[in-house]
């Protein structure tokens, strides 16, 4: 039983992960202040789950529903780059809400508040992940690979020119780089690992529902990159597994559950606090919070 | 080198430059003084494409470039360094440097070019991996500097770059300019509040009012009643 507890808890860290470093990419590396990021987590669920639902194979639709979060990101991009600071956080927080209320109201495609049920476990070259188990593996090997590839972006020309404009967007403008291609890619990454982020999810529940894609998914995602650290990719691996792991411990406490969801959320707040408070660049984070 | 010929400028709806004649030529230092909100900065800006520009032209070595974008004007040899000592704060000073020749594709010319660059800022090559954030006002000026002459330019714009250095720092930097100029072969266009050591330093010298030129000088110009009413408190 404890082992299943285990693998459940270890595929959730792989998926916050994902979501974790990419979103990082665009707040701590590229300094858009992106809170659309659960928008695009559920963009990515919702395209999977629909495209296996109607017969597509799994892969397809796990590909699909990067691109199409990819190019949601992109879009949200293009609609706000106009946009600075706390002007950029308001719209992409609109976009957050504007998908939400899709989820919620598109009944014929979504089913609105009732989710749907019954999703399929994914089906890889004939075989099907039946148990936990093996796909904790996949979740592994998919973090993996998205760690890897937003290790190099961050760490290649093109995430040095994301820093640059970060720290100074004219300065880089004038060394004639173009500060709006740079960042339109950065979303689209980040857009990418969020939509596959959204599939694994949605496969390994089997239920979804617009609630998952919620503010409040969305502040845990922001503690999460502000308790690593901006700009760290060490940081947004490691604050996962604080910040699931620890209210996790709650479990094992005998209390009435009444008071154990309200304790889980104060245990996030004092999390973030401290993390302010003390070591406002968070666990590794290399820059501050503007 | 550089014509700038009956230049109307601004931003947007709002212009700031009115009819401006600017020229330098090759290897000379030119500087533009005059009070605040005169336009100095202006200049520098539509020359770089920053403006919306609604009369005249601009011409580099016999072609125009009023029209050209910010890379196209790179590529021709014009380098822009803004005011501010623009650095990119949390990139190391290599990384700084890399961004200003990331252009130059052969390994072996880029680093030519950057062991030169360190026999023109020698403190700029020990301090190699150390943020840009951490380093002195004076050097964060020479790193910006720097990281424009990677793109080995011939022609260097620059907007009050002893903004907020000492004065021992500000007379430094205009040795500098001057030994870049005649080692690099490059001309320099420089915006000043300083307008004595300007004046001193620069070949030749406009002094701007409200969006226009009002006279245009070399060294001389420093005996000019009015330049020692306005500027030099009159008792220079």
């Amino acid at each position: 039983m404890i082992q299943t507890y285990l693998i459940h808890l270890f595929i959730l860290i792989g998926i916050y992960i994902i979501l974790t470093l990419s979103l990082n990419l665009t707040i701590g590396y590229s300094g858009l202040l992106n809170l659309g990021h659960v928008a695009l987590f559920g963009i990515g669920a919702y395209t999977s789950t629909l495209l296996v639902m109607n017969g597509l194979p799994f892969l397809l639709s796990f590909l699909t529903a990067g691109i199409l979060a990819a190019i949601s990101g992109a879009l949200l991009y293009g609609l706000t780059r106009k946009l600075k600071g706390d002007y950029l956080a308001l719209a992409t927080l609109g976009f957050s809400f504007v998908i939400y209320s899709i989820m919620l109201n598109w009944i014929d495609l979504t089913r609105g508040p009732l989710g749907i049920p019954g999703i399929p476990k994914p089906l890889i070259f004939g075989l099907t992940i039946q148990s936990t188990g093996v796909y904790l593996f996949f979740t592994f090997i998919i973090t993996l690979i998205s760690i890897g590839i937003l290790t190099l972006i961050t760490r290649s020309t093109f995430g040095r020119l994301l820093q640059a404009a970060r720290d100074d967007e004219i300065g880089l403008r004038v060394l004639g780089k173009n500060t709006y291609a740079l960042r339109y890619k950065s979303m689209a990454i980040a857009g990418f690992f969020a939509g596959i982020a959204g599939s694994i999810y949605a496969h390994y529940i089997s239920y979804i529902d617009p609630s998952s894609f919620s503010l409040t998914n969305l502040i845990f995602l922001l503690t999460a990159v502000i308790v690593g650290g901006l700009a760290s990719v060490r940081g947004s691996i490691i604050a996962p597994f604080i910040l699931i792991l620890i209210p996790e411990a709650l479990r094992f406490i005998d209390m009435p559950s009444s008071i154990l969801g309200p304790l889980r959320q104060i245990i996030y707040c004092l999390i973030l606090l401290v993390i302010l408070l003390y070591r406002p660049r968070g666990i590794c984070g290399r820059i501050d919070l503007q | 080198m550089l014509t700038i010929q009956n230049l109307s400028a601004g931003y947007g709806e709002l212009e700031i430059l009115h009819n401006v004649n600017v020229k330098v030529n090759d290897d000379e230092i030119v500087a533009l003084i005059g009070p605040n909100g005169a336009g100095k900065s202006t200049i520098l800006k539509s020359i770089f494409a920053l403006t919306t520009i609604t009369h005249g032209t601009i011409t580099f070595n016999a072609e125009e470039i009023t029209q050209c974008k910010t890379h196209q004007l790179l590529e021709r040899g014009i380098s822009y360094v803004p005011q501010g000592r623009i650095n990119f704060g949390d990139l190391t000073i290599s990384e700084n440097l890399a961004i200003g020749g990331k252009d130059i594709v052969e390994k072996q010319e880029y680093s030519e070019r950057l062991a030169h660059i360190f026999t023109l800022f020698p403190v700029l090559k020990t301090k190699l991996s150390h943020t840009a954030f951490s380093l002195s006002g004076g050097e964060q000026q020479m790193l910006a500097l720097a990281r424009a002459l990677m793109q080995k330019p011939k022609l260097l714009l620059l907007d009050e770059p002893t903004l907020g250095l000492s004065p021992k720092l500000q007379k430094e930097l205009f040795t500098l300019l001057q030994h870049i100029r005649n080692l690099e072969h490059v001309s320099i266009l420089i915006v000043e509040q300083n307008a004595k050591k300007a004046i001193e330093s620069a070949d030749r010298t406009y002094l701007l009012e409200n969006g226009s030129i009002i006279m245009e000088g070399g060294k001389e110009i420093i005996e000019n009643p009015k330049i020692q009413q306005v500027y030099l408190g009159g008792s220079y």
